[in-house]
């Protein structure tokens, strides 16, 4: 009877995985199927194909849509699939996949398309316009690179570009990246990290002890002072890291890298307004919940947190950064 | 929350913003995007939840933040190139959702429900002067058919004064008025002691009756054919049917009465067109309600006193006699006068009609007491 039982289970238990690797392997197949058609699709939308055939670009449609769609959301609908497809970029992905099968001709365009979005670029990410030279020029060689991988093809960055975005945007983004690269090891190589990790010590110490003269002549309640607004500072801090991360975005965006609202808009996609509008909502948000760790975890009174919030706003007036100037900053 | 908290959070993002401990804080995780990846974002063409998975990687890395910002900044305006994208790719339905969103109707909607509200009081207005022009047009319709009665009959004016003696019998005092009233403004002084009479007095027809001729002819619909008849001639023979009335009947109560109404008609051609039409002037819907009822009343007024006055007056061999009791009596004849007194059959009077055949006709169709003036000298005959 226990026999009976338990091959029961077996047997749907076989079953169900039966029909669930059925179910993966149909979804397979026609994704598989999605991804043919797409890529012909592709193949036709392009204004000039340098010959490709649609097993050349397969392989870079795949990992595109693996990357960028079915790593994020496994199950999306195959509409989505299709959809992804029909938006990459035609051109410039035929384009970059000629130039990594070494075709001449696409060199050529490449080069003479982007040439100038490259040295922009360049300039942009460099000090001088030697610099900037050195770099337009070192970022063709990064493109074709320099080694080779094992199909005999080189190792070049052309092989991230996904046809996602667009080209031009990609090599402005493989610019700077390799600007900011070229950066630090020219950094290494003039100053130590080291000394810059002095340095930042050393320009904390000197905020600290602006703190410790600036806000109260009496040094009880300057210590009083100062360890309330560290309080205040790390609830601060939570609530921030308790934004949705859109917000929080936002937040850094505007607050620490110090972009103007329609700079950081941009970033988002929205409009300044738009902008606008969530920061003041964010504002509220930050508010009460710092109020709320205050009383509820440090256990202030409203009536504290309310006269601390409002010394701020008068202290704040001037030079704030002394009173803010707290060493504690570390998570709670 | 007060302004003074809002500008403190505000102070307290920036100062944290500009301290060197919290860029240290940033960026531990050490994995970056990717070129591809920093630029795809930037250019806002990531699905979804690849974007959510990024921008919670941005807000947390600074350096890669730095990347998109420049990115985005070197690209251009990324939101409206990433709407433009989504406008493209949309097709008609979404179009149409995105119209009938909520969004959109929460500032469509009362400009909807406005243009609605103007929309059909304009309409309720119009109506309203649809009901004024039909009401118009059937007093202008009215109006001609008992014109040209009037002037079609030559009694009409006697039948008009004669309903108005019907009217005027409602009120002594408004033939008293009419009596000592000039010929040319009657209605003045009438109107102002009538006011109990209602739409009926002679005082308000009259002052309807000035503004008549504008209704005979309409600004919004010209009546073709039935054109307001000439007042002078009516006016004429109104006088005329008063001389004669006063020749037959001076004493007599109805004559009396007949009299005042012939006077009054007299009054009222004086003034202007017949009242019937004038009535239709009132100027409100109700006002030209009750017009139309007064000039419907009064055209059957008429129509009943000429049928009276038919059957009691009688034209035989160019004589013109009235019903008088139980004799008819020729209308030139004078009480003062001699009277010859005979009766039929007799010998004077089988005398007089074998030299006056006429005579003999004229009893014979008039039928018993005939008085009958005939060649100077009275005859009567039982």
């Amino acid at each position: 009877m226990e026999k009976t039982a338990a091959f029961d289970e077996a047997a749907i238990f076989s079953i169900i995985c039966f029909a669930l690797g059925c179910r993966v392997t149909t979804r397979a197949v026609e994704i598989e199927k999605l991804l043919a058609e797409g890529t012909r699709r592709l193949l036709g939308r392009a204004t000039t194909n340098f010959a490709l055939t649609a097993e050349d670009l397969a392989q870079r449609v795949r990992a595109a849509v693996e990357k960028y769609l079915l790593r994020d959301d496994a199950n999306s609908a195959l509409d989505s699939v299709s959809n992804f497809i029909d938006k990459l970029q035609a051109d410039d992905l035929c384009l970059i996949v000629a130039c990594e099968r070494g075709e001449e001709a696409a060199w050529n365009e490449l080069v003479g398309r982007f040439a100038t979005t490259v040295k922009s670029a360049a300039r942009s990410a460099s000090s001088n316009e030697a610099a900037a030279e050195d770099l337009a020029q070192s970022i063709w060689a990064e493109l074709h690179g320099l080694r080779t991988r094992d199909d005999g093809r080189p190792a070049g960055k052309l092989a991230y570009y996904s046809g996602v975005g667009s080209l031009a945007g990609w090599l402005r983004a493989v610019v700077a990246q390799l600007a900011v690269d070229q950066h630090r090891k020219q950094s290494r190589l003039v100053q130590p990290e080291e000394d810059s990790e002095l340095e930042r010590l050393a320009n904390t110490t000197s905020k600290d002890a602006r703190l410790q003269f600036g806000a109260s002549g009496n040094p009880e309640e300057a210590v009083g002072d100062k360890l309330a607004q560290i309080e205040m500072q790390n609830a601060l801090f939570r609530a921030i890291r308790d934004l949705a991360d859109e917000d929080r975005l936002l937040v850094k965006l505007y607050y620490f890298d110090n972009l103007r609202l329609h700079e950081a808009g941009a970033v988002l996609g929205v409009h300044e307004a738009t902008a606008s509008r969530r920061l003041n909502r964010i504002h509220v948000r930050l508010h009460d919940r710092v109020e709320s760790i205050l009383i509820n975890e440090k256990g202030w009174t409203k009536a504290e947190t309310e006269r601390c919030f409002a010394e701020l706003a008068v202290h704040l007036q001037g030079d704030l950064e002394p009173l803010l100037a707290g060493k504690a900053m570390a998570p709670d | 929350m007060k302004a003074a908290h809002k500008q403190a959070i505000d102070h307290l993002l920036r100062n944290i913003g500009a301290r060197a401990e919290e860029s240290a804080r940033e960026n531990l995780s050490g994995e970056h995007l990717d070129a591809d990846e920093l630029n795809s974002y930037a250019e806002g063409v990531l699905p979804q939840a690849t974007h959510a998975r990024f921008t919670t990687h941005l807000a947390d890395c600074r350096q890669c933040r730095r990347f998109v910002s420049d990115l985005t900044a070197s690209a251009g305006v990324r939101a409206p190139k990433g709407i433009a994208t989504n406008k493209v790719t949309s097709s008609v339905w979404e179009k149409l959702g995105l119209l009938f969103s909520l969004p959109v109707l929460r500032y469509a909607m009362p400009a909807i429900i406005l243009t609605a509200l103007i929309a059909i009081s304009f309409i309720v207005l119009q109506q309203r002067r649809g009901l004024d022009y039909v009401a118009r047009n059937e007093t202008s319709n009215a109006s001609p058919e008992n014109l040209l009665s009037d002037r079609n009959n030559e009694p009409a004016t006697t039948q008009n004064a004669e309903g108005i003696v019907e009217r005027n019998k409602e009120s002594k005092k408004a033939e008293i008025h009419q009596k000592e009233s000039e010929a040319n403004t009657p209605a003045a002084g009438v109107g102002a002691d009538q006011d109990d009479a209602g739409w009926r007095s002679d005082g308000k027809e009259d002052r309807l009756a000035k503004a008549a001729p504008a209704i005979a002819q309409p600004s919004y619909a010209p009546e073709p054919s039935a054109a307001a008849p000439p007042p002078q001639p009516r006016t004429a023979v109104s006088e005329e049917s008063v001389k004669e009335q006063d020749r037959v009947q001076p004493g007599s109560v109805a004559g009396g009465n007949r009299n005042e109404a012939l006077a009054q008609s007299k009054d009222e051609a004086d003034a202007g067109p017949v009242t019937v039409g004038s009535v239709q002037r009132a100027p409100s819907d109700r006002r030209n309600t009750q017009g139309l009822a007064a000039g419907r009343e009064a055209k059957r007024t008429n129509e009943k006193m000429r049928s009276e006055v038919n059957e009691q007056t009688r034209t035989v061999a160019g004589r013109h006699f009235r019903r008088q009791g139980n004799a008819w009596v020729d209308t030139t004849y004078d009480s003062s006068r001699p009277t010859v007194n005979m009766t039929r059959g007799s010998e004077p009077f089988e005398e007089l009609v074998k030299d006056e055949p006429e005579i003999r006709r004229i009893t014979e169709q008039l039928g018993g007491e005939v008085i009958v003036v005939w060649k100077g000298r009275a005859y009567r005959i039982r």
